[in-house]
């Protein structure tokens, strides 16, 4: 397991370099090339992986989601952080090192 | 004699990287040997090309009737050269109707070549494709390009739009019909229609397909030789993001005992799409 698995959270994260995505309309499509596998992300999770990727933290996508929908920041969080952990494990999403030195 | 064989050695070895199977039986499969591509059909013929798609040649199998392999390399090999070549194909059949393009995807036996011949020998659509179906992908724009011009149909199938089928074929074998109105010119894609037979529907229903619901059942589709050319592959979702955002998708379910009715719903889509 990757560093990137234990702090993902708390720090930035990027689209690893074998992952194309694509939104088709409000879901998105990932393309891993590396494992030749495709994954798709209903809207919400969409609304994660391009916060993340444009270097949004969990929570700042979490505030953003609970001012739209009806849900508690508490639930928002988990299930981000949920699925987040998810895209981190299967490589999809990488520590972003550059921002880290950016910051 | 021992020439020969030294020559067999030193040959490299085929590394099969996509096998597709039917009812257990190898249908398909497609692999690399050095710095070959090789794509085999059980009984029917072995195509080798590069990397490139360049220097193709198709070898056909030992008894191979000549329509099916006329079949074969019109639509299968067309596509998988395509694919080697940036250019997308799709498993489907395609039509043009007043010069809109209408793409009919679904599983085998799903009723894809059927409604490309109910459309074009009933309500004068131009026939573009019966098996694999060839788009042109711009930056914002996506075109049909004809490249098949006959119905490959069941016994089911003709009886259903009114045909003979031919003595001696059996009645699960695809025999041709020369489709009476080819498409010359590319045409615009205006729709895309994932058929699906299901017993339990009463009669046939359309609905609309947005997303990855969409996206899954375009990716299932394509065409592809080299699996693992990782641009290509990043290329073709670009090319499919793209055919999404210029089609309109539905789904038609039917029930299994009518596998005609497809043009006027077909006409509805196309409707929708005007107002």
């Amino acid at each position: 397991m990757s560093a990137t698995a234990g702090n993902w959270k708390h720090g930035r994260v990027r689209c690893a370099d074998s992952v194309h995505a694509r939104l088709f309309d409000e879901e998105l499509v990932i393309l891993d090339l590396a494992k030749g596998e495709y994954f798709s992300l209903d809207p919400i999770g969409a609304r994660l992986w391009s916060g993340l990727n444009s270097g949004q933290t969990v929570e700042e996508v979490a505030q953003g989601i609970v001012a739209e929908y009806d849900i508690t920041a508490e639930v928002a969080r988990a299930d981000l952080v949920a699925l987040g952990d998810e895209l981190v494990a299967q490589g999809l999403l990488v520590h972003d090192e550059a921002a880290g030195q950016r910051a | 004699m021992l020439a020969a064989m030294v020559k067999e050695a030193a040959r490299p070895t085929i590394r099969w990287i996509h096998v597709v199977k039917v009812d257990g039986a190898l249908a398909f499969r497609a692999g690399k040997r050095g710095k070959d591509m090789i794509a085999q059909w059980p009984g029917l013929g072995t195509l080798t090309c590069a990397r490139d798609g360049s220097a193709a040649k198709f070898s056909p199998a030992a008894g191979a009737s000549g329509r099916a392999i006329g079949k074969l390399q019109g639509a299968q090999v067309r596509g998988l050269l395509r694919d080697l070549t940036g250019q997308l194909t799709v498993h489907g059949s395609a039509v043009a109707v007043d010069g809109r393009g209408v793409l009919f995807l679904g599983a085998d036996g799903a009723g894809k070549s059927t409604a490309a011949a109910e459309m074009c020998r009933r309500h004068g659509a131009q026939m573009f494709a019966d098996d694999a179906a060839c788009l042109e992908v711009g930056e914002a724009s996506v075109s049909l390009v004809p490249c098949e011009g006959d119905h490959w149909l069941t016994h089911a199938s003709r009886l259903a739009l009114g045909l003979p089928h031919p003595r001696g074929a059996a009645s699960r074998d695809k025999r041709d019909v020369r489709a009476s109105n080819v498409g010359r010119e590319p045409c615009p894609l205006a729709l895309v229609v994932f058929l699906r037979f299901n017993s339990a529907v009463e009669a046939a229903e359309l609905r609309p397909l947005r997303g990855r619901e969409a996206a899954r059942l375009l990716l299932e589709a394509v065409i592809r030789f080299d699996l693992e050319d990782g641009a290509a592959r990043g290329r073709e979702l670009e090319q499919l993001t793209t055919v999404y955002n210029c089609a309109a998708f539905f789904e038609l379910m039917r029930p299994l005992r009518d596998p005609g009715g497809v043009a006027s719903f077909v006409s509805h889509a196309l409707r929708g799409r005007n107002s």
